[in-house]
Parts: C-alpha cells; structure tokens; sequence
C-alpha cells in the first residue's frame, strides 16, 4: 500500500547505493554554542538495523532527529548532506517533509502513554496517521487496518482495546500503540529513540522481538539509539559508537563484539560485560552457522566518510584513529 | 551464611485499600532473611512489590501483619523514641537521590545531619566523621560547599551514599541506586558500595530491575512477583538455573552483549495484572505457560533445591512452585527447556499425531 509520492521522481528504482546515507553532518546547539555532533557519518540499507550506541549527552538522538528534520529550533545544521534514497533530505521542503514523515520514514518515540493523546482512543490516534497519508480511504478501511497493526504488535483483544484511551493501558501497551502508530503505514526506515527505556525487561524483550520480525518481513530498515550493548547485539546488524557527538566506530555487530577497536568502545563493552558477567549461561544455545547465515550480512565496505580519521579494520569494520 | 541473620523478615503483609475499598496485597506474606556482610538482591517486574518491601522493612510504611526481627529485636514492637534511635542503624538509598535532600542545603549539612539527629558529637568530631564519609565513598572535598543540585547525577548519589553510613548503619536498602546513572558511572557506584560492604560489614537489600547491577553486587537473589517472593537463592545459582517459571521468563529475557547468544526465552501470557483482588493460588498461574490444574487451588508450596551445597545442609534456595513440588529438578529444567525452544510443541504434536494415526507434520506450523 506504500506508495511514494514524494520520491517517486527518484530514477533509481532498485538501484544500487545505500537506502540512507548521512556525511559530514555537524549540528550546533545555537543557544550554548556548543557542538551536539561532529562530522557524523551513517550508512544504512534496506532492512538492516543500525544500534547507536552513546551514553547520555553523547550527540546519539540529534543525530537520529536530524535524519526525520524533526531537530527543534534551537539546533542548527553547520554543514553535512543526508541522502536518502538518492535525494538529498535537506532541500526538501515543509510539505515535502510532512508527506515522507509517515509515509517513507517514520520515528517511534519513548515515554509510553505520556506521548500519546490523552483524549483520544487509542486506536483513533493510528486511524490518524493513516488518514492523514491516505485520504481516500474509507472509513472501515481504516478502522481495519489499525486494527491490523495493532494485532501485529501483539495487543490481546484489539477489536475491544482499539476503543481504550492511554491511560487504560500499561506502559507496554502505550508503547506498542507508539510503534503501530510509526509502522501504520509500512515506513521504508524506522527510527525508534531510545524507545524501550523504562520498560521491564521481559516487556522490552516481547516488544523488541515484536519489532525485529516485523522489520525483517517487510524488509524495513531500522535506527535504534540506546545505551543498551545487550539490546544491540540481540537485535541490531550494524553498530555505530558515539561520544561527544562524533562517531568512534562504526562495524557490523559480529565483529565489533568479537574485537571491539577503539579504547572507548572497548571501555564501554567492559563495563556492560563486567555488569553482566557471564549471566544465565549454562545452557545457552549457541546459534549454529547456518542460522547465522540466515540474517543477510550488511558490510559496508565504504563509508561516507573523510577517510583520514578513519581506518578499515575488518570487512565493513572501520574505527576513528585515536590521538 | 552461618549464625542468626541480622534482619529476618517473617510473613510480612502490607496491603493498601485503593479506590472503591478494593484491597491492593503489595507485599504478601513474605519470608526473608540478611546477613550481616550480605547482599540480597532483590528483583521483579515495576508493580512486584519490591519498593514497597523494602519500605515497609525500615517501617516507613506500617504493614498490616508479619515480624520484622532486625537483630533480634522485634521492630514492630518498638514505638517513638526507640524506634528512632534504631534507625540510625537502618538506611536506604533512593533512585534519585534529590529527592531526598534538602535543595537548600550544603552537602556539608546534609551528610551532617543524620549525625546531628543521632550523636552528639562536638564540632570537631562532626567535621572528622563528615570527612571520614566523604572519603569512603570518593567524594572529593570541594563538594562539601556545594548544593546538591550544582553536582552531577553519580555524586549526588555518591553523597546520599555517604548520608545514608554516616551514622555507621548495619544494614541499608538500596532502591534502584543506579537507575538514573550511564553504564560506566553505574559500575563506579557499584563498586564503591561493595567496597563499603567489606570495609565495615553493612547487610544490604539492593532493589533493582537492573539484573545486571543486581548480579554484580549481590550473593543472594530474591525474585518477587505481584508481592510474593516466588524464588530465593544463592545468585549464581539462580542466575544459572532458576526454577521458578516467572524466574526463568524473568532472566532469559535479559539482553547480554553477546550476539552469539540465543533469544530464546520463556514466555508468559500477556503482561503483569493488576495486584487488585487477586485471586488465590499462585500468582503466575493466569500467565504461566507450564500451569496446571492445582496452581490456582492455594498458595503455593515452598520447595527447598538442592543446589551445590552440601547434601543435608540447611536449604538455602527456596522456590514455589506447584508442579515443581513432585518433579525431580533435572525433569523440571528439562520441562523448562523445551517449553523454552518451542520444542514442547512439536512432540505433543508428534504424540497426538501417533495417537491419532496420522503421521507426524514434519515442522512447525
């Protein structure tokens, strides 16, 4: 049902190239002066999920919020190009935007029952995005296709909770309606900020596998941000770590958890290791090759990126010369 | 863990009447012991109860029935004055740790004032022992002159820590500690309270839904679920092998990072439900995928395990479970596995499938 209106004069259909590609991107914050993110760099095809990875204040959500143009006023984009599919992101105009936001990209924000609308059923907030994309769709389309979503997210009940208003629901339930709300309408690339903070663990594992069996059947391409190591090694293809705003390593995720590069990564990996030790192993199943190989590989052998501060160190694998 | 534990926790319930006189059992019925020296971890989803435990242990909420024996002394005996001359042994740390400061006040004052209310110590002896604390957990003395709100999130906490063993307390609770704190910070404070541990033997309940900051720092496990305990015991081991099927969808739901690891965990029906009126019997059975008939008849039976103490030891790992109570512990993992990988499935397809004479589908479907 995806259709494009907004690309559709990209002449690239199925061509090579990245789906998303971000170079050189700076933003400043305008009000205290200061540089959110430095010369950043992502590359991104279709269905692969990119984890970035950053503790609090490391530049990781501006860079995910300048991807969609949802950066507030106060930051200011200094320099940098975002390409996606072909067409550059940042000549797009406000109306442009509105028809790719939703339709072509879409966020999945955190904070559960507390970024929906509280006055509105739940289900007619989806009803919303689909409406607001496709007008011409009769109102019991809409009304099944919500209800569609929201089965694929795993609500018990949909026909009866399509009805219910945010705060009838627990946290994982408003979250899920968060995440139906960004995937209404089969968004080429999700972007979900940090969106399983807060939740209980089995809950974010029920919701982040909810999540990636979706991604990975419509082949949609995914950016998570998160502190988590554990969240992106379960469920992310590419990894990017961040700090102070500039990208220190950027590989796929066998190789960056089999030899992590760069002094900062390796710190990072310690502490979640040291945290974790080697928990709940005993009878851990190791994935055997042939299921790995059933996750299609994403190795980007080149990057958008100024190749001094950065050396190949592997397949796809690339890491910030430290000085 | 030998000797008579410093705090043991005895059939402790603590009930709230909410809305139209509806009864909320927040903490029900709950056995537990601590250690001098020791950590007990204590972990389960937000609405478990663990919060309202270990509130109710320092008796900043009344409960409604139980024994609360803190060195031998009945704590709900005690009223007024000896109650709060007590407290200067018991302690707790909160999640966020302004919260309990006064904004107003310098950090000085604040680690001061247990003190003050405490022991009479003259100005040079508050001084020493403000000092004392300060380097105990880190705390680099310019803090001293500053609001709390001026400092960053880990020394905040690092200062509510140095609040809470000024007074030289046997036994703190520690409720989400590092909650609000980035990785690398986080095990920096974990760090600091176990060095403390050792250093001057305090009994800690560490209260977290972090598994991870719970492993690193605790040798007992406590799992509640809808305000029971449903599984306690020496963290390893239950880490390794829990037995409880809420402990196990619990700990295989925890994400490691190691991408070799498998995602297969167990999972439950739906999510947690609301502690109201709640119905006998154990509290998982409406969600527990290995659930029988008996579950919802009682409360459940308490199993002692045998894990790698020595045979005929005083049991030290506790679980309650229904099923459990006449299954062997080898046949119970193997239940678990399999319910685990799906693989339950397959063979009572394949069983029914005999049964019925007709053969076996060959997957999943």
């Amino acid at each position: 049902m995806a259709t494009e209106p907004a690309l559709e004069t990209a002449a690239h259909a199925g061509a090579p190239g990245p789906l998303l590609e971000v170079a050189g991107l700076t933003l400043r914050h305008i009000v205290d002066d200061r540089l959110l993110v430095q010369d950043a760099f992502l590359t991104l095809d279709s269905g692969e999920v990119l984890g970035i990875v950053g503790e609090s204040g490391s530049g990781k959500s501006p860079l995910l919020f300048a991807i969609i143009r949802l950066l507030s006023r106060e930051v200011e984009q200094v320099s940098g190009r975002i390409t996606y599919r072909g067409e550059d992101v940042l000549s797009k105009s406000r109306s442009e935007m509105e028809e790719i936001r939703g339709l072509e990209m879409a966020m999945i924000v955190p904070g559960g029952k507390f970024s929906l609308n509280p006055v509105e059923s739940v289900g007619h907030q989806i009803v919303d995005v689909l409406r607001s994309h496709f007008p011409d769709m009769k109102k019991r389309e809409l009304h099944a296709q919500a209800i569609d979503i929201l089965k694929i997210m795993g609500l018990p009940d949909a026909e009866i909770r399509f009805h219910a208003y945010p705060h009838e629901m627990s946290g994982g339930m408003a979250q899920r309606i968060l995440i139906a709300k960004a995937m209404a309408c089969s968004p080429r690339l999700l972007l979900g900020d940090e969106f399983t903070v807060g939740l209980d663990v089995t809950i974010q594992a029920e919701i982040m596998d909810h999540v990636h069996a979706l991604v990975r059947e419509r082949n949609t391409s995914l950016i998570i941000t998160s502190s988590d190591l554990g969240l992106v090694a379960a469920y992310c293809d590419t990894v990017a770590i961040i700090k102070g705003g500039t990208i220190l390593e950027f590989a796929p995720v066998l190789s960056f958890f089999a030899d992590p590069q760069h002094s900062y990564s390796r710190l990072l990996l310690s502490a979640a290791r040291e945290a974790r030790a080697q928990q709940h192993v005993v009878d851990t199943h190791i994935e055997t090759p042939s299921e790995q190989l059933a996750a299609p590989p994403f190795v980007h052998e080149s990057l958008p990126a100024p190749s001094p501060p950065y050396r190949p160190v592997g397949p796809g694998h690339w890491v910030r010369e430290e000085t | 863990m030998t000797g008579e534990p410093l705090l043991q926790i005895r059939n402790l319930t603590k009930t709230f009447i909410v809305g139209n006189k509806q009864k909320l059992v927040a903490v029900s019925s709950v056995n537990l012991d601590v250690h001098a020296g020791e950590t007990v971890g204590l972990v389960g989803e937000s609405g478990s109860g663990k919060t309202t435990l270990g509130r109710v242990v320092l008796r900043l909420a009344e409960p409604d029935s139980g024994e609360i024996r803190f060195d031998g002394i009945n704590l709900l005996r005690l009223d007024g004055e000896p109650m709060r001359r007590q407290r200067a042994q018991m302690q707790i740390v909160y999640q966020d740790p302004m919260l309990g400061f006064n904004p107003r006040f310098r950090v000085r004052n604040i680690i001061a004032e247990p003190l003050q209310l405490h022991e009479s110590l003259g100005r040079r002896e508050l001084d020493r022992r403000v000092m004392e604390v300060l380097e105990l957990t880190d705390l680099e003395e310019r803090v001293l002159k500053e609001r709390p709100g001026a400092l960053r999130k880990a020394e905040q906490q690092q200062v509510a820590i140095a609040r809470a063993i000024a007074t030289r307390p046997r036994f703190i609770v520690l409720d989400e500690p590092t909650g609000l704190l980035d990785l690398s910070v986080s095990v920096r404070i974990i760090g600091i309270l176990r060095r403390l541990q050792e250093e001057q033997n305090i009994a800690y309940i560490f209260i977290s839904h972090d598994l991870s900051a719970v492993r690193a720092i605790s040798h007992r496990l406590a799992i509640m679920y809808l305000g029971q305990i449903v599984e306690t015991g020496p963290i390893e081991e239950v880490f390794a092998r829990p037995t409880h099927p809420y402990s196990e969808a619990l700990l295989s739901s925890v994400l490691l990072p190691d991408p070799h690891r498998s995602r297969e965990r167990l999972r439950l029906r739906g999510e947690i439900p609301s502690p109201i009126d709640l119905p006998p019997g154990c509290p998982l059975a409406p969600r527990c995928p290995l659930v029988e008939e008996r579950c919802s008849t009682g409360p459940p039976p308490l199993v002692a395990i045998q894990g790698s103490g020595e045979e005929g030891a005083t049991p030290t790992w506790w679980s309650t479970c229904f099923p459990l109570a006449d299954s062997s512990v080898d046949a119970w993992y193997g239940r678990l596995k399999a319910k685990r990988s799906g693989e339950d499935v397959l063979i009572a397809k394949a069983e029914a499938a005999v049964e019925g004479g007709v053969p076996a589908e060959a997957g999943p479907s």
